[in-house]
């Protein structure tokens, strides 16, 4: 009864929004995001070609619009696929003040990114990792943000409400501290069957000197869980001055408490990891370094490359990546994946990929 | 009596020769005077200057269009600046909804499609701001430049027909900036900023940036449009153009804030 009142709370914000986006439709404006996708992957000696389509549309309000309504809808159009259309929202929702604090309801992107290369401490993890974003970020919930004051504040999310049993939640608090941005958070998901998976992290970003440096502390617990995980990084960047770039980014990350058959953790998403349950009671500490090196050739391409490396048996896995912009509005991106090592190894295999994204805004 | 009148006349003649005398010491003492007056120190003709330019609370509406070799890119943008303080908001169409703020030396980037708040490293400052040729602190550099450079008066020339004073900035001693050596003409009867070079340590001409339009706003010359080449890349420029600027406005309390840069 409860979940279905909630259900129809949804329904009747998501018609509030739609009406009101159809209700000003000269007042708003419309931009988004044309992207053709080609993704060509080579494993056990076979060569594949995925073609996608992607249209993302979003109505821009007047600033003077008496409502906050944040929108982005995605259209894909993918070969291959039994389910060759797709429909979905990026993001649907409105953002309202209430005295002290800033409520956002409905479909929305929730994040906890503080630069790290893989973010063990974020609500959704696996949401976005090596400068990418999963579907998962994007979640039906209800965000209430109070302000402390200009650089802290404290954020209360719950999602996942058409869940029987329970909804996730989550309370983060944010300061700053002599230039610092410091964080902790606390995320109970619900697991049916199963107790609740809870999560603890602190994060801290600032700079040492010359360099930034960044931390992470994450606690995960739950039945078959209890992990601890580290994670250190530093990042510089060097301006030529003939005015190109580089950036070197590094970080070390380590989860200690793993139990089990390591080979089928899923260091690429994390969250499923942790889901996956063990009898063996072995613990491992993984040990991951991570890199990101990038060079801007100019205001308009950029050449980089990824690295994520298992250190107890080697294995790496390559991301090289390169950008063009012809001009304002229209730019090519490769991005491509090699992995280094043996079948049998953590971050091994013989797979290899390679994404072609030709993007266009308006 | 003729000569106790002789002797008076004399003595006529003598007053008037040094009230003649007085007249001109006091009218070239005066003229003197006017002209130390009118020789304005270095140090002076930069706070003329920021008079004008330096704005402490402020709101904008400008355009950067970047070209390199034949590419151009344009970036439109608003911002609210109060002092140490200042909040851009890009609105063409790739970066639409992008934000930072800058609180002292403190980055923060809002990147909207991922709703993504994170702090920026302050080595980025140096960074080209959104790849033009203007870095963040180009663009953010809030504090007093007579604080940040000893400044002196190279001489005065005509630039573009308009009367100059030509200036040297040498960085000063354990300040941080980004040019170790800048040279600046500034217009003599509006006190704008006409054209600046960029030096590195070693001498290197860095940058020039070329005011191309100055306008009169709410009573001081300001430059609107203005042009910044990265002297060590060919065929590279970026023009800055304010459409729109408002000084001392009336600001939201909360504007330099986390909360509003989400």
């Amino acid at each position: 009864m409860k979940n279905s009142n909630i259900r129809q709370g949804f329904l009747i914000i998501t018609i509030v929004i739609l009406t009101a986006l159809i209700s000003f439709p000269v007042a708003a404006e419309i931009g988004g995001e044309a992207r053709l996708i080609s993704s060509l992957s080579y494993s056990d000696s076979e060569l594949d070609n995925n073609l996608a389509a992607e249209l993302e549309l979003q109505w821009y309000f007047p600033y003077n619009f008496p409502l906050n309504i944040q929108n982005r809808a995605v259209i894909t159009l993918q070969e291959g696929r039994e389910d060759k259309f797709d429909l979905w929202f990026k993001k649907l929702y409105l953002e309202k003040e209430l005295g002290p604090f800033t409520a956002s309801i409905g479909r929305q992107p929730i994040s906890w990114a503080y630069g790290a290369l893989i973010n063990p401490v974020d609500y959704t993890l696996g949401a976005e990792n090596l400068e990418q974003e999963s579907r998962a970020k994007y979640v039906d919930g209800i965000e209430i943000y109070y302000p402390i004051n200009w650089g802290s504040g404290l954020t209360f999310d719950v999602s996942n409400l058409e869940n029987q049993k329970e909804h996730k939640w989550a309370l983060r608090g944010r300061t700053t501290f002599r230039g610092y941005d410091l964080t902790a958070s606390y995320v109970r998901t619900p697991v049916s069957g199963s107790a609740d998976f809870e999560r603890y992290g602190l994060t801290a970003k600032g700079d040492l000197g010359p360099v930034g440096v960044y931390g992470a502390y994450g606690l995960w617990q739950k039945e078959e869980i209890d992990y601890d995980i580290y994670q250190l990084g530093t990042d510089y960047s060097y301006n030529f001055l003939a005015g190109s770039q580089l950036y070197l980014q590094g970080e070390y990350l380590r989860l200690e408490g793993v139990k089990g058959d390591i080979t089928s953790f899923d260091f690429f998403n994390l969250g499923a990891a942790a889901d996956t349950g063990s009898s063996s009671n072995l613990e491992n500490n993984l040990d991951f370094f991570n890199t990101n090196l990038s060079y801007e050739i100019d205001e308009f391409s950029s050449i980089g490359i990824m690295t994520v490396s298992y250190l107890d048996d080697g294995s790496t896995v390559f991301i090289p990546n390169y950008s063009y912009t012809f001009g304002s509005n229209l730019k090519l991106e490769l991005r491509g994946s090699i992995a280094a090592g043996a079948e049998e190894e953590m971050l091994g295999g013989d797979t290899k990929g390679l994404e072609i994204t030709l993007s266009y805004v308006f | 009596m003729m000569f106790a009148l002789r002797r008076n006349s004399k003595r006529n003649y003598q007053l008037k020769i040094l009230l003649i005398i007085s007249l001109l010491s006091i009218l070239l003492l005066g003229v003197t005077f006017l002209t130390a007056a009118q020789e304005l120190t270095a140090d002076e003709i930069i706070t003329r200057r920021d008079q004008n330019e330096y704005v402490i609370k402020a709101y904008s509406e400008s355009k950067m269009i970047i070209k390199n070799s034949g590419r151009t890119m344009v970036k439109t943008m608003r911002s609210w600046q109060d002092g140490e303080k200042a909040l851009v908001l890009f609105t063409n169409p790739r970066d639409r909804g992008t934000k930072f703020l800058k609180r002292g030396d403190n980055l923060w980037m809002f990147f909207p499609q991922a709703e993504d708040l994170v702090k920026i490293s302050g080595h980025m400052l140096e960074q080209g701001m959104m790849g033009s040729d203007f870095s963040y602190q180009d663009m953010l550099e809030s504090d007093d430049l007579t604080e940040l450079y000893n400044f002196k008066l190279l001489g005065e020339e005509e630039y573009k027909g308009r009367p100059a004073y030509k200036l040297e900035g040498i960085k000063v001693p354990g300040k941080e900036v980004s040019y170790y050596r800048r040279v600046v003409w500034i217009d003599k009867e509006r006190f704008v900023g006409l054209k600046e070079e960029l030096y590195a340590e070693s001498g290197r001409l860095l940058k020039e940036a070329v005011v191309l339009e100055v306008d009169k706003i709410e009573g001081r010359w300001y430059p609107v449009r203005m042009i910044m080449e990265n002297k060590l890349r060919k065929n590279t420029s970026t023009e800055f153009i304010i459409e729109k600027i408002n000084f001392n406005p009336e600001l939201p309390e909360d504007i330099f804030t986390l909360e509003r840069l989400r």
